[in-house]
């Protein structure tokens, strides 16, 4: 047996436990978000949800007043734009893109209404704007940024499919003056300029109608299609979202049971070519009513809760970013409970409107009025508002960068190009921000406010620990 | 009685000297194992002499660095197994490719490594071993070996672009062997353990210190000088 020796073991030890040790060294570990140039999305794929019911035709009409405007906010003053593949592609086509960033934003537009009855139009079958279906003509559905007619498709989709219009009781216009596919919003009151107080005539529906593939005999002013019944905002998206995809999550087969409305593997892909793999969705509803998608007609509330969780849960079934937004009763509460309505023209409840506001605020979009004013003939708000706000939503998110986990906060830093972004203050009076970073908990993501949001080709960088510890199982 | 007695005598001394005779010679040439004790003589004594060094070191043992340094070494010997050395190291920590793939779209995650940059140490080095080795039968190297301790400071900064600093209290262990390739001149090569308390700037109020270990292998050359 060999003798035991110092000399011989201590170099042995001194030489193997640092070795072993030392590759221990205990590291923290951070998320790293905004490393992708790809995850700087540019795609953003919006469904409006429009409340398809007759008291909406004055807010369909500021829709189509106003919307012009809003696509040249979200496509840049070329209106249609250029569609981009990624952001890559759209380096090469634009010099600056803090200069107009709404050039960059590759949109798709989608309409449906808040009808869950699939009996409500000419068959028994869904039609557009029923169960999520979206509406408009076949194959003419989406609105793609790259369409030349972009802005007249979905003027068309919206007015002559998915808004409620009586012909009876609009105004007209004799001397309207609009051809096929170039109809302009018309000078109703003769004035000289379009503006706020002129509506819808019966001639600009006539000309913006004059190609849809209407059923025969039927029109605009048909009165199938005029969506009476329960208003099922939230569950009329989550179909919507169904029929967008090819592998539709469980929770789309909540209604199976259902006689009215069973979601079932037909329905799969029939909204098709509008969500796209690595896009942001954006849901805007446009409604003078709430949300009424209790479970009683086929809806995931179970009663009259106003916390939208159980969608909210429903939707992130999708696995992608969904933001909300919502034009609707003007709904002012002190506290949770002392809720009251200035104007109330299309006969909301308060559970039904706060499930709304609740949502669009929990997903970082907004929530503004329908009306102004108080009393039973409020005006309609000005939708060149809203618009915009729907516009700066939009290119908001190419400033918004989403974060894996949640973080804690203090740990947060951003560095653009490696160069470190100090976190943005808000002005309490103004609510704007300054140049920098904030962290919206709503999204959970770090936006970037004025001179910092990031120019193209800079590389993003969000460093933070993450609140539940080790950010994810490592291979080693 | 007398012729007997002489008789018997005689026959004893015949006896005796035809035993002698018979012995085996002794060989004392050979000589056992255990008998054999040589002490070498000490070519290349480092007492009373001062070793300056210039070395070269990595640090490959992190899991999420490589660090290659430089390092400048004297050293004062005050007995021949006993010295003093001051140790001053500078390097830069990079990414290796597991801590790129970490930070890649695949995991998102960036460990909170810092980078090497610099270490002064005051160390106490004690060679109890001078030896010789013969390599291939060709040369014989004198060499000795040596183990170290000491203090010192380290100089890291974060990997992460906060670049955050941290100046490490650092208790250095190392064991060495010193290579004598001629009477001035000896060939070091050297295992070192740095062990690092660190405060990390970002993680400061979740885990106030870390204790982190630089494990290097350094190689250069010293000259000895009265």
């Amino acid at each position: 047996m060999p003798k035991f020796s110092i000399n011989r073991t201590l170099p042995l030890v001194a030489i193997s436990l640092p070795v072993a040790v030392g590759a221990c060294n205990k590291y923290e570990m951070f998320r790293l978000s905004g490393y992708e140039q790809v995850s700087f999305s540019s795609e953003v794929d919006v469904l409006f949800v429009i409340d398809g019911s007759s008291s909406m035709s004055d807010e369909a009409g500021a829709l189509l007043r106003n919307f012009d405007d809003f696509i040249e906010t979200v496509a840049g003053g070329s209106g249609a734009g250029n569609a981009t593949e990624s952001l890559t592609d759209a380096v090469g086509d634009y010099i600056s893109f803090t200069a107009d960033r709404g050039r960059i934003t590759d949109y798709r537009l989608a309409i449906t209404t808040a009808s869950m009855d699939a009996k409500d139009a000419w068959s028994l079958e869904p039609e557009g704007g029923e169960t999520g279906l979206f509406v408009g003509d076949d194959g003419f559905q989406v609105v793609y940024k790259g369409d030349d007619n972009a802005v007249h498709q979905f003027k068309q989709n919206l007015g002559c499919w998915g808004a409620c219009w009586n012909g009876a009781e609009m105004p007209t216009n004799s001397s309207y003056i609009g051809t096929t596919g170039d109809c302009p919003f018309p000078d109703s009151n003769g004035d000289g300029v379009v503006d706020n107080n002129d509506e819808v005539t019966t001639q600009y529906l006539d000309c913006l109608c004059t190609d849809v593939s209407y059923p025969e005999g039927e029109d605009w002013d048909a009165i199938e299609l005029c969506r009476a019944g329960n208003e099922l905002h939230l569950e009329s998206t989550l179909m919507a979202l169904c029929r967008a995809t090819e592998d539709p999550p469980e929770i789309c087969y909540h209604t199976k049971d259902s006689t009215d409305f069973p979601f079932e593997d037909s329905w799969i892909g029939t909204n098709t070519d509008w969500m796209r793999p690595d896009s942001t969705v954006v849901v805007v509803y446009v409604t003078d009513e709430g949300d009424q998608s209790e479970a009683v007609v086929g809806g995931l509330f179970s009663g009259s809760e106003d916390d939208p969780q159980v969608y909210i849960d429903a939707f992130e079934q999708f696995d992608r970013p969904i933001r909300f937004a919502a034009i609707g009763p003007d709904l002012i509460c002190e506290g949770d409970n002392n809720c009251s309505f200035p104007c109330n023209s299309g006969g909301a409840s308060a559970t039904g409107v706060k499930r709304l506001q609740k949502l669009a605020a929990s997903t970082g979009g907004f929530y503004n009025p329908i009306t102004s004013g108080d009393g039973d003939d409020c005006p309609v708000s000005d939708f060149s508002v809203h618009l915009k706000d729907l516009g700066k939503l939009l290119i908001n998110l190419q400033s918004a960068f989403e974060l894996q986990s949640t973080p804690d906060e203090t740990t947060i830093r951003a560095y653009v190009d490696d160069e470190e972004v100090d976190k943005a203050t808000v002005n309490e009076s103004t609510g704007e921000y300054t140049n920098g970073w904030s962290y919206e908990p709503g999204q959970n993501a770090v936006v970037f406010w004025g001179s910092a949001i990031p120019d193209f080709n800079q590389d993003v960088r969000i460093y933070y620990r993450p609140l539940d510890g080790k950010p994810r199982d490592l291979p080693f | 009685m007398t012729r007997v007695l002489s008789y018997f005598v005689a026959l004893f001394a015949l006896f005796v000297g035809s035993g002698a005779h018979a012995q085996p010679a002794v060989d004392v040439g050979v000589i056992k194992n255990d008998d054999i004790k040589i002490v070498q003589k000490m070519l290349y004594p480092k007492v009373g002499r001062l070793e300056t060094g210039a070395h070269l070191a990595v640090m490959p043992f992190d899991a999420f660095t490589f660090t290659p340094a430089v390092a400048l070494t004297v050293a004062k010997h005050t007995r021949e197994d006993l010295g003093f050395e001051g140790v001053l190291m500078g390097g830069y920590s990079l990414k290796n490719t597991r801590y790129n793939e970490l930070e890649g779209p695949a995991y998102g995650v960036s460990p909170d490594a810092y980078r090497f940059l610099g270490s002064v140490m005051f160390d106490t080095q004690y060679s109890p071993i001078y030896a010789k080795m013969n390599v291939a039968g060709q040369r014989i190297f004198h060499h000795d070996i040596f183990v170290t301790g000491g203090i010192g400071a380290t100089f890291e900064q974060a990997m992460q672009p906060d670049n955050s600093l941290a100046i490490a209290p650092t208790l250095g262990l190392g064991i060495g062997a010193r290579i004598f390739t001629g009477k001035d001149y000896a060939l070091r090569i050297q295992l070192r353990d740095d062990i690092l308390r660190e405060k990390r700037a970002k993680t400061a109020d979740t885990q106030a210190w870390f204790i982190k270990q630089n494990v290097s292998l350094v190689i250069g050359m010293s000259k000895l000088s009265k």
